[in-house]
């Protein structure tokens, strides 16, 4: 029993925000049926690509996005594919969309008719900017969305322009945040039978989004500055500490040393010229020794593997931990011994390591039951069962190409 | 003190939350809970002063070793007598949560908080591992006095695995979660991410709505787990895809895209004023280049692909920067969203605080807080039809809600509130 068990989702989201809010409803226990145009979600273009070569059932960002939902391919602009996706609208608890404004509407869908036909229905639109608002027909990439959404006028080099995030963060959180609003709107309507429209704005998660515009937004409130972007990672910080690597290859990081973490620091390195230092300069031998103290911190490093520094500064209440990348990731010996990365087959990617639970509720409530569907791989099944379209129907309608 | 009473709105009206969050990835989740109609009650003690969460506690007698936060986040840059009211940090989170205190290290007021988790759904907390315990408030004993309890717990790496105890800041786990090896300029110099605190914010709340749903369906309360550095791992999944697929560190792109091009960012007329722009396909190129006025050097045939335009991205981003260079970027990214490339100014905060969209749509509300003053906030982030969502009340100020809580919750007579306040449970300034 999964907390989303029993709950079924119709998933109309493309690219990476929408999906990743379906994600995490199918990861924790929802039925998610995923509907696509003709030709697919265009995120299956997107790579990674096993060697770069583009192949649309092997995209990895796909990959990530859609796992647990089953695949239906629907062309939702013609009538017939309209009516089929009404009939299943009206078993659906939620119904989570990405497209622009208006665009369900054209096709007789609009979220409010929806919701009349069935009450209990919640609609989440997940937009760049919402469904309303002279941006609302705007269209946003990642990078689009760092930009305005903030704060990537103070992320970066001072000197440089300024930089965006990794990969598609700010669209995930989007996602993750169009969850929250979902799951409270769909207790609702489990209580008192009342379904809604909710309309998410990328623009306004990445805006509102506590890490850190919100705060910057009420510092220009309170004192009229904006935030700046800085010369560089720990600037105007005591210039010690900083990645050091130990005695296997593998780098720890120091970070930036907090004051409250050097004599704690001292204590692990247990090297006598740098205690002694502490002891006469206190503070101040972070910035003026800087480079003795790096050497002992480098040496002590060496000396054992990054792991085993990491873990033996934590015990001694230095936090200093192992530097890793995506692919270390993969091998990480914490993330390994709680069980974070699972194996999964894809029928055409093969096995992969799929990242794990995002949070784990009561008795866990994650778990991969299947990989991301490939184009139409559930149509026949679903519509069958759903939206009681099968036999000479069905075969008629994937000739015309309204379902695939 | 006036008793506020929360009006009835969002679809979690009637739900209760103690918040137990310090700094901001715990305060996050519960200010979303908050916007959603939920009651969030923040536990405080006037024996403990939170300086992740409020600062320092005399941030112009530079008495305290670390300075948290800078001038520029106080009212007119005046911290006043009472700073820790009037943080921004605090004060843009805190806006729709009510504030109460308790000597938790006590057992008058580990029973206050106790009667009170009887009466809530949950709670959450970002405390370093093994707080609710050391304070004799474990799982166990909340579960115990109300099995339906919901328990949202968010330490970096997670309640179990070798290395769980682990603690640290933000670039600590940023390195440790694989982002600073794939972030930044393309010719190697590393960006700090400034992201896991945000990421956590919804994780938590989703965690905690799942919880109170299995708890509505079984009646079973219990532990939720945000693993910071796992949620924020989620986040990169693509990118551990490439790791996996391809057995490598995926390339750093810095502002450019792997599956797009060209991307990136330009600089506009004005100091430090800059646009962004992606051309997904062959009909976002044709918008450019007639938003550009057809420019010969845009119109060779080899550009009509990606690949083509990626072999030539320095030659198209400077076509592109001569072109913004003497333009505004509002007008830049008007005229390229009016050919249907997908384009946005870098917005500062005071940008974005006077932008028509975020206005019309009502993102930003006034709000008077009693130490602060009126200012604009950010308001929720996210909008609903039927159960329609707003900002009630600014911040409070420590212990705003004492008489609410004690009196009305929990039925204190007017004796016993003040035989509290002079115990030292109850109070509006920190010890």
């Amino acid at each position: 029993m999964q907390p989303l068990s029993g709950i079924l989702v119709l998933d109309l989201t493309e690219w990476v925000a929408g999906p990743y809010c379906t994600k995490l409803l199918a990861d924790y226990g929802a039925r998610v049926i995923k509907i696509e145009r003709p030709g697919g979600d265009p995120e299956r273009g997107m790579g990674p690509f096993p060697g770069d070569r583009i192949d649309r059932e092997c995209s990895g960002s796909f990959l990530h996005l859609n796992t647990n939902k089953e695949g239906v391919v629907i062309d939702a602009s013609v009538a017939e594919g309209a009516a089929i996706l009404k009939a299943l609208v009206s078993r659906a608890d939620i119904v989570v969309e990405s497209f622009r404004p208006g665009a369900l509407a054209e096709w007789g869908l609009a979220p409010d008719d929806l919701i009349v036909a069935n009450p209990s229905l919640v609609v989440t639109s997940v937009t760049p900017f919402g469904q309303h608002g002279p941006y609302r027909d705007m269209v946003m990439t990642e990078i689009v969305a760092f930009a305005m959404g903030g704060p990537m006028n103070a992320s970066g080099n001072a000197e440089r322009e300024p930089m965006r995030l990794v990969g598609n963060v700010v669209q995930m959180q989007s996602g993750a945040t169009a969850c929250v609003a979902t799951l409270a709107a769909l207790m609702y309507a489990q209580a008192g039978g009342v379904g809604q429209h909710v309309d998410v704005a990328t623009f306004e998660t990445q805006n509102g989004s506590l890490d850190r515009r919100r705060y910057y937004l009420l510092s220009y409130e309170y004192s009229g500055t904006v935030a700046q972007r800085s010369t560089a990672v720990g600037a105007g910080r005591p210039a010690a500490g900083g990645r050091f690597e130990g005695a296997d290859g593998v780098q720890v990081t120091t970070g930036r040393i907090w004051p409250d973490h050097v004599g704690r620091m001292v204590a692990v390195l247990g090297d006598e010229r740098v205690a002694r230092l502490w002891a006469d300069k206190g503070l101040t031998v972070m910035a003026e020794h800087a480079q003795e103290i790096n050497m002992a911190i480098a040496q002590w490093v060496s000396s054992r593997t990054a792991r085993d520094a990491m873990r033996e500064a934590q015990a001694g209440g230095w936090p200093v931990v192992v530097v890793n990348d995506p692919l270390r990731l993969l091998d990480d010996d914490h993330l390994r011994a709680r069980g974070y990365w699972v194996d999964a087959p894809h029928p055409v990617a093969g096995t992969l390591p799929y990242a794990g639970p995002p949070f784990r509720v009561v008795n866990g409530g994650w778990s991969l039951r299947r990989t991301a569907p490939t184009l139409g791989q559930d149509t026949e099944r679903v519509l069958a069962e759903l939206a009681d379209v099968d036999g000479d129907r069905f075969t008629a309608l994937r000739a015309e190409g309204v379902v695939a | 003190m006036t008793i506020d009473h929360q009006p009835r709105f969002g679809p979690l009206e009637g739900v209760r939350v103690l918040d137990l969050t310090i700094a901001l990835a715990g305060a996050f989740s519960t200010m979303l809970l908050a916007d959603l109609g939920a009651e969030v009650l923040k536990i405080e003690s006037i024996q403990h002063y939170p300086t992740p969460t409020k600062g320092p506690r005399n941030p112009l007698r530079g008495d305290d070793p670390v300075s948290l936060s800078a001038s520029r986040d106080y009212p007119d840059m005046d911290p006043g007598e009472d700073p820790w009211n009037r943080l921004s940090w605090f004060n843009a989170q805190a806006r729709n949560k009510r504030d109460v205190t308790m000597d938790l290290t006590r057992d008058r007021g580990r029973e206050i908080f106790l009667q009170l988790v009887e009466r809530s759904n949950g709670l959450v907390e970002n405390n370093p591992p093994g707080l609710l315990e050391k304070l004799g408030l474990g799982p166990e004993v909340l579960l115990e006095r109300n099995p339906g309890f919901v328990i949202v717990r968010m330490p970096p790496l997670g309640l179990s695995g070798p290395d769980s105890a682990t603690t640290g800041f933000g670039w600590h786990f940023e390195d440790l979660g694989g982002f600073l090896r794939v972030q930044g300029y393309s010719d190697g110099e590393e960006v700090g991410s400034i992201f896991m605190d945000g990421a956590s914010g919804p994780a938590g709340a989703n965690a905690f709505l799942m919880g109170l749903m299995h708890s509505r369906a079984t009646g079973e309360g219990g532990v939720c787990e945000v693993a910071q550095v796992e949620n924020m791992i989620c986040h990169i999944g693509d990118l551990v895809m490439d790791a996996a697929m391809n057995c490598r560190v995926p390339t750093r792109w810095g502002n450019r895209s792997p599956d797009f091009a060209p991307q990136g960012v330009y600089r506009c007329v004005g100091e430090d004023n800059w646009v962004v722009l992606t051309v997904r396909d062959e009909v976002e190129w044709s918008g450019l280049r007639a938003a550009l006025d057809d420019p010969l050097a845009l119109a060779a045939r080899e550009l009509a692909t990606v690949e083509g335009r990626r072999a030539n991205h320095d030659k198209i981003d400077a076509v592109i920067s001569a072109w913004t260079a003497g333009r505004d970027k509002i007008e830049v990214f008007l005229l390229l969203q009016s050919h249907g490339v997908p384009a946005g100014p870098v917005l500062d905060e005071q940008d974005a605080s006077s932008d028509p969209h975020l206005h019309e749509r009502g993102f930003f509300q006034l709000l008077e807080h009693p130490s602060a003053g009126v200012h604009l906030h950010a308001g929720p982030n996210f909008q609903m039809s039927k159960t329609p969502l707003k900002l009630w009340r600014a911040a409070p100020t420590l212990g705003q809600d004492n008489e609410y809580v004690y009196k009305e919750l929990l039925g204190a007579t007017q004796e016993e509130y003040a035989d509290l306040v002079a115990d030292g449970h109850i109070g509006d300034t920190y010890l």
